[in-house]
């Protein structure tokens, strides 16, 4: 292997100096706006909620150097971004090594060393042209739906990097055209491109002069602008994630001014420094607004649009503000963790000091505020469900160290009172004995907070903790996913610690433990629809599935869009009590989509999504389809 | 002569020809606090009140009934003239129900004898060391405020409904003193020029006394109209349920149920409703529900007091029948559904 080598800048010695001008110069015109967009990052206030240190680095390194989220619904982009990601950091690393050889002191990049080295470079560069042509061919040719938004600078930004890829190519090909040795054969397109040059009369050290400048001000030209286009994603991203990353759904309570008053400015201004270094980090992939139901249902709200409205300082219609169901699937979707939710509840709030709040909305929190529950019902009417059931309701004094959580869908709607008395059936059956809080329950303040009335969220769980603690309750059982995001994942924040548990957790574990045993062989197709605070918000999608799949007979089918990436039932953020009328409903969609599996029961482990989906069922044409808990199937089988 | 030293007066209301529900209620409340009880009533326009009126209000405890008269719709000139009869009999409390026409008169009331209004009371009773105190909810009803009235005289209007009515003695006669406005020339700055009652179909569904909702079962435009017809007859409100308003038969402002208007009248005939949480939500205040469905499954079946399983194309040309025959008469046609 002696004798394989390379000079480095070999023709071009002359030229080393002004390479490194040219660099720097590119360099400085990039840093500029870009520094001045850090220094907006650094102004805002750190983040509320946000994951702990050590599960930002790992999200970090699972979006970033995993490309983690990147092929989830569409595999087609996830490669073709890989290719681009892969083949620039490849081309990248090349760089690096070949900086480290020429100024480090050890010249390593001999023998077979090198001819590693230059294959790979070569595979890198190839990756990396493919890459960049498929996204030219999407973004001009084929245009999928999503696409649609554009920003300055897109056309020079994919030209600079598919010149840059070009010509390094061409660069490469017109050294290996003079006489280059056969081992340089391993630059398996480099060489090739040599040696049809050479063919054509176009090798030659004024050749080679002329390429390696165009190639210089194509990569200084790509350095300039990279923090003024789209491709400035590729700084701010990996930051936004180690920086701001939270978990789905979680709220940062920074009060944000509405857009047009004082305060806001365009691309920062009041948002914490995650929010704020997203706007640079968002490519407006569309993604987000692609599963997004209230998109989906035509309604005014588009994800994209509204962070990017918010970049820009536009502002938001209230009509986008409100169609949002919290569902999440936009920051499941988001390949690079954009806080969506967050976003939106706090546009809530901020209507919401303004008095800017539907009325029907304002009517459930008024409700909440007096009697503990959206509906305003009375607080005597929590123990109706538990008619005939013998179920003791703890009074002043007792305590319980599991408790069933009723919620107020389960004591006051007979669709999910029905799902309470299965549940608390089958727990009886399997051994399980539960304390029940009766008239003591209040409303967890789920909805309160989605609406934006985080004080009055504040009220009701400072209120269920001080209860709960007088208990001495430690653990909490309960179907709604909503009330149970609020126990698992924000009541913490307020000093209440307790362990929660789904009910079809319990139930899957009693029928795994062959405690619970169905008897009845039920003749049904079913499909589970999965509650987004159930499947997004708590990662809970299998545990239903195994409470349905126990029961003998049962034929299971999945809809298209499930488990984490399911589509909402329309009910979520407060929407169960208002009724946006715009667009098509969304429970109508949804049930559509589980007719077509030829499933004649949708099951679901959520009160609210069988609130929202059972009267589409109802009034939907054709086949009929029967909306059911889960617990309630299981009754069935069980025979309790 | 009654004495004016701890006596009441009861500013009274008169609603066609009766005298009102809540100043019945407020007789009651006077009565109970103790003293003498004067009323008193303006004339209507021209007519004087009609002598069944003066019954009512002796039969319910008032001892003398003073009537406005000449007043000729102008409430400020029989502001006045009541001003000028609270000065000459002086009672320790002056009290109404709490309505719109209270408001006015009230309110002239007091800022003309520069004392306080305690409005939208539940309740005036003699407290401790024997001073009057007014109970008023505050706070969206969730706690009662409780305040000592120290003006003399002391005004406050009590929320219709909150005490119900004292029972009637009809031997009790009450002397009567008509009181007659000066005659003047000035023309009238504010001038009351008709009193009408809402139209039904005109009116809140949230607000309405009777309403006929409407739902999936009898959601065509045929339908819709059939429905309008039988609410007319019953001086009804036409309402629906969410898919009647989706589908653009009604208007958003009708539809009941949580994500909508939530409705408490003291009738309430669901036709064709299935009865969805959403809409049961909304309508459970109901005083009595009227369900008519062809499901015998139907969830409103279950909150309904009175159910009729039929079809509602060959049941509701007959009720229309029914009522055209009937003519005027209101109260249970609801029960004669059945």
């Amino acid at each position: 292997m002696s004798g394989v080598d390379r000079e480095i800048l070999g023709n071009v010695r002359d030229l080393e100096t002004l390479m490194y001008v040219v660099v720097s110069i590119a360099v400085a015109i990039g840093a500029v706006p870009f520094l001045l967009r850090v220094r907006v990052w650094l102004r805002a206030g750190a983040g509320e909620d946000r994951l702990p240190a050590a599960e930002r680095l790992y999200a970090f390194f699972r979006l970033v150097f995993g490309q983690g989220r990147l092929s989830e619904g569409d595999w087609a982009a996830g490669l073709m971004h890989r290719l681009i990601f892969f083949g620039f950091a490849g081309l990248f690393l090349a760089t690096v090594l070949t900086g480290i050889d020429h100024w480090g002191g050890v010249h390593f990049l001999k023998g077979r060393t090198y001819l590693v080295f230059a294959f790979g470079a070569d595979l890198a560069g190839l990756a990396f042209v493919a890459g960049v042509v498929w996204a030219v061919v999407r973004r001009y040719v084929t245009r999928p739906a999503r696409l649609e938004y554009k920003m300055r600078g897109d056309a020079i930004a994919l030209f600079l990097l598919l010149a840059v890829g070009l010509t390094g190519f061409l660069l490469e090909g017109a050294r290996l055209s003079q006489a280059a040795p056969a081992y340089e054969s391993v630059s398996f397109i480099g060489y090739r491109i040599g040696f049809i040059l050479g063919a054509s009369g176009l090798s030659g050290e004024g050749i080679h002069r002329v390429v390696w400048i165009v190639h210089l001000f194509f990569v200084a030209a790509l350095l300039a602008v990279i923090p003024a286009t789209r491709l400035r994603h590729v700084l701010a991203a990996p930051i936004a994630i180690l920086v701001g990353a939270r978990s789905l759904g979680r709220i940062d309570r920074r009060p944000i001014p509405l857009p047009g008053q004082p305060g806001t400015a365009p691309g920062g201004g009041p948002f914490e420094r995650g929010l704020t270094i997203q706007f640079d980090a968002c490519t407006a992939c569309g993604r987000c607004s692609a599963v997004c139901p209230a998109a989906i249902s035509e309604k005014p709200l588009s994800p994209m649009h509204l962070l990017q409205d918010q970049r820009l300082g536009r502002p938001v219609a209230g009509e986008a503000v409100w169609s949002c169901t919290t569902c999440g699937a936009c920051e499941q979707a988001c390949p690079i963790g954009i806080s969506h939710v967050t976003r939106i509840v706090s546009l809530r709030r901020a209507c919401v000091d303004e008095g800017e709040i539907d009325p029907i909305g304002a009517r459930g929190l008024e409700s909440i505020a007096a009697v503990g529950n959206p509906w305003d019902r009375s607080p005597s009417e929590r123990t109706v469900w538990a008619r005939g059931l013998d179920v003791k309701f703890l009074a002043e004094g007792d305590t319980a160290e599991t408790i069933y959580w009723v919620g107020c869908a389960g004591a006051f709607d007979d669709h999910a009172r029905s799902v309470v008395r299965a549940a608390v059936k089958l727990l009886r059956a399997g051994g399980v004995e539960v304390a029940v809080l009766g008239e003591r329950e209040g409303c967890t303040g789920d909805i309160a907070r989605r609406l934006g009335e985080e004080g009055l969220f504040e009220a009701a769980a400072l209120r269920n903790i001080r209860m709960l603690r007088a208990h001495g309750v430690r653990r909490i059982i309960t179907h709604c996913p909503h009330c149970m995001q609020t126990f698992a994942n924000e009541y913490p924040r307020l000093g209440g610690k307790f362990e929660v548990v789904h009910h079809s957790q319990i139930l899957s574990r009693l029928l795994s433990e062959g405690k619970l045993k169905p008897v009845r062989r039920l003749d049904e197709t079913v499909t589970f629809h999965d509650a987004c605070y159930l499947a997004r918000y708590q990662d809970i999608v299998d545990a239903p599935r195994e409470v349905v799949a126990a029961v003998d007979g049962v034929r299971t089918r999945e809809m298209p869009r499930s488990r984490k990436n399911g589509l909402c039932c329309g009910g979520g953020g407060g929407l169960v009590l208002v009724d946006v009328k715009i667009g098509e409903r969304i429970p109508n969609i949804r049930v559509a989509e589980a007719a077509e599996t030829g499933a004649n029961v949708v099951a679901t482990g959520c009160p609210f999504c069988k609130l929202m989906l059972e009267p589409a069922a109802d009034e939907r044409e054709g086949a009929k389809v029967r909306v059911r808990d889960v617990a309630e199937i299981l009754a069935d089988a069980c025979g309790v | 002569m009654v004495s004016g030293r701890d006596a009441i007066l009861v500013v009274a209301e008169v609603e066609g020809d009766r005298a009102s529900e809540g100043t019945l209620e407020v007789l009651a409340d006077a009565s109970e606090i103790g003293g003498a009880v004067l009323a008193v009533v303006s004339a209507e326009g021209a007519e004087p009140p009609p002598p069944v009126v003066i019954e009512t209000l002796a039969s319910h405890g008032a001892g003398r009934v003073f009537v406005l008269e000449g007043v000729r719709n102008d409430p400020e000139a029989e502001c006045g003239l009541l001003a000028e009869r609270v000065r000459i009999s002086d009672p320790e409390l002056v009290l109404a129900s709490d309505t719109p026409y209270s408001h006015e008169r009230m309110a002239r009331l007091a800022a003309s004898m520069h004392v306080p209004l305690a409005t939208g009371c539940n309740a005036v009773r003699r407290g401790a060391e024997g001073r009057l105190e007014a109970r008023r909810p505050v706070y969206g009803g969730r706690f009662y405020a409780v305040g000592a009235l120290e003006s003399r005289p002391a005004l406050a209007t009590i929320r219709p409904g909150a005490g119900g009515r004292g029972r009637a003695d009809a031997s009790r006669r009450a002397g009567v003193e008509r009181i007659e406005s000066r005659a003047t020339d000035k023309a009238p700055r504010v001038e009351a020029v008709r009193r009408f009652s809402a139209d039904p179909r005109e009116v809140d569904i949230a607000e309405a006394d009777r309403i006929v909702a409407v739902g999936r079962g009898l959601g065509t435009p045929e339908g819709m109209a059939l429905a309008r017809r039988i609410a007319d007859r019953l001086g009804a409100a036409i309402a629906g349920s969410r898919p009647v308003v989706d589908d653009g038969l009604l208007p958003f402002e009708r539809q009941v149920g949580q994500t909508g208007k939530v409705v408490s009248p003291r009738l309430y005939i669901a036709l064709g409703i299935s009865g969805a949480s959403h809409h049961t939500l909304g309508m459970l205040g109901s005083e009595t529900i009227v369900a008519v469905n062809l499901d015998r499954e139907a969830n409103i079946f279950k909150i309904a007091h009175l159910t009729v399983c039929a079809d509602l194309r060959a049941l509701l040309p007959a009720v229309e029948k029914a009522l055209a025959g009937e003519g005027a008469g209101k109260d249970s046609e609801g029960r004669n559904v059945s």
